[in-house]
This record gives C-alpha cells, sequence and structure tokens, in this order.
C-alpha cells in the first residue's frame, strides 16, 4: 500500500481517470482524512511511483465535484417536480382513469430518478 | 436406554471445553465425547479469520460479466485474509460481505474472491445499479484447506462499464467505520 498527502478538493472519479491515463492500474484507492492508500497489483517501479505522486500532486477534483453538486440539485428538483403528479397518477390509474401526458412524463423521471 | 445424566459428576469427569456427553452402555456412564462428524457435517469451528476494510475504498477497473469463472486480473485487489489452517482435512468457508455503491447511473459491480494466484472460487454482481445508489454484496465459497500452509483469499472488485465503484459508501462514505468490507474465514474440523 502506498499512502500519499490527500489533496484538498479531491475526487474519486477524476483521480482514477488521471490514473488510467498514466497506465499503472489497476488499482484501489482508500479515501482517508489526510491520505490516500494506494493498492496495486504489483510494486510500483521508481518512475511509476514518481508518475502516482506527480498526479496526486497536480490531482484538481474541485470542477468535478462541483458538477455533481450541481448535478444532484438538478435531480433533487426534477424528483420534488414529479413526486406530486406520480402520486396522482397512481391514484388515478387505480381508479381506473388514463393519465395525462403530464402525468406520464413524471411517472418516467420518478423511474429515472427514484423519489 | 441411558441413564440419566448427572450435570456435576460430568463436568467433574474431566471433560474439556466442546465436549458432549455421549451414553456408554457397557458401563452405564456418560462420557466426554468430541463430536467427529457424523452424517458427514463439520464438526466444529477450528478458527476464524476476519479481515476489514473500514475506509471508503474505490475503483475504476474493468469487471467483465461473462459466463466463466472470473480470471485473478478482472477488477481490483481490494481486500485479503490470509489463513494457515490447522488442518490439511478442513473445509474453509470463505464469506465478503461489503455494501457497496457507483457514482454513476446503470452501472454493474462484478465481485470475486480468490485463492492465492488461482481462479475465482466465488463471484457476485450487482446488476445496474440506479441513481448512483448503494447495494450490499454477500457471498460465500467453500472449499478444502488442503494443506497445512498458509493461504491467501483476496476479495477483488470491478466496474463492467467505465465508472468508479466504491466500497463503504457511494460518493460518500456512509456510517463511518460503522459500514466496513469484511472477508471472514471460517475453518471447520473434518
Amino acid at each position: 500500500m502506498i499512502y500519499l498527502p490527500r489533496p484538498e478538493n479531491s475526487d474519486a472519479e477524476s483521480l482514477h481517470a488521471q490514473i488510467d491515463a498514466l497506465g499503472i492500474g489497476p488499482c484501489c484507492i482508500e479515501w482517508l482524512d489526510d491520505e490516500l492508500g494506494f493498492r496495486f497489483d504489483y510494486d510500483l517501479g521508481g518512475l511509476d511511483f514518481e508518475a502516482l505522486q506527480n498526479a496526486v500532486l497536480a490531482h484538481d477534483g474541485s470542477a468535478a465535484i462541483a458538477a455533481r453538486v450541481a448535478q444532484e440539485e438538478a435531480i433533487a428538483a426534477i424528483r420534488a417536480a414529479a413526486e406530486p403528479l406520480a402520486a396522482n397518477a397512481r391514484a388515478k390509474r387505480l381508479a381506473g382513469e388514463a393519465l395525462t401526458s403530464e402525468e406520464l412524463a413524471a411517472l418516467v423521471d420518478v423511474a429515472l430518478f427514484g423519489t | 436406554m441411558a441413564g440419566r445424566i448427572n450435570l456435576k459428576q460430568f463436568s467433574q469427569s474431566g471433560a474439556s471445553n466442546g465436549q458432549v456427553p455421549a451414553w456408554v452402555s457397557a458401563s452405564s456412564t456418560w462420557v466426554p465425547t468430541t463430536l467427529s462428524g457424523g452424517g458427514g457435517y463439520p464438526s466444529g469451528v477450528r478458527q476464524i479469520v476476519v479481515a476489514s476494510l473500514t475506509a471508503r475504498t474505490t475503483t475504476s477497473a474493468a469487471f467483465a460479466l461473462g459466463t466463466s469463472p472470473p480470471t485473478n486480473t478482472q477488477g481490483a485487489e481490494a481486500l485479503t485474509a490470509t489463513i494457515t489452517p490447522q488442518s490439511a482435512t478442513s473445509t474453509l468457508h470463505v464469506t465478503v460481505n461489503a455494501l457497496v455503491g457507483i457514482t454513476t447511473p446503470s452501472v454493474s459491480i462484478g465481485h470475486a474472491i480468490y485463492r492465492d494466484s488461482g481462479a475465482a472460487i466465488g463471484a457476485s454482481v450487482n446488476w445496474q445499479l440506479t441513481n448512483a445508489g448503494t447495494a450490499i454484496v454477500s457471498f460465500t465459497a467453500i472449499v478444502s484447506s488442503g494443506s497445512t500452509a498458509s493461504t491467501i483469499f483476496r476479495y477483488r472488485f470491478g466496474v463492467e462499464t467505465p465508472s468508479t465503484a466504491v466500497l463503504n459508501g457511494a460518493y460518500n462514505q456512509y456510517f463511518g467505520s460503522a459500514a466496513s468490507t469484511r472477508i471472514t474465514v471460517i475453518e471447520y474440523g473434518a
């Protein structure tokens, strides 16, 4: 296991992508409070270790973190809008009534993003 | 017909931990006996080895889902458990328990347990987890100890399509170190 200081804005997906691009995987990363632990299938040689160290030092996941927050906010908004229509659609179908296109769209949103 | 057992006498008869009373007609006595595995079932636990991983742990390693047992290069190794069997004829129950997640929707996570450098002896999959959700994975492999040499069980996991799989959480770690990934190896005597 190789332990390196954890960058301030670290993001799993983008850091894995950086490491994959170095061609030294596969690896697991343990996300500790102040450190990252890297487990590879083999002992990294000097050059590979240096490449990993440089990748971690250069890592800045702030854009990926911001994008994820924005996506989660968008999903929350879709859920909030869809849930009342979906609940109404369930009641209408139990009563044997046809659904509107808005209710059908809400059901698709619930299927895609949950409730 | 067996006589009534006198527990005080039995406890003073030299019985050791794990033994049970067995009726001997010839002497009309209860005799401390070690179960010998009648009926083909294991007679007792010899030892238990547990390896735990409590940190949120990620990988982007590829894990192909196919009809053959996974090879030992699928996914990435997350955790190992080493056991030195007490007997060459024991049975080893190797169980993996984990809370797993994915950071992007509709991705499948493959899991497998390997012995030393061999092919998979057990495997499981979380099929197309949605909404960056989480799931529980639990599977067991049962193998013979084969020898009393030290042996390593290796847990590997990975993603079917490009994404990032997570142990002990999804995007964030859940429940601190209370949510852990474990390999439990139980050696049963034969």
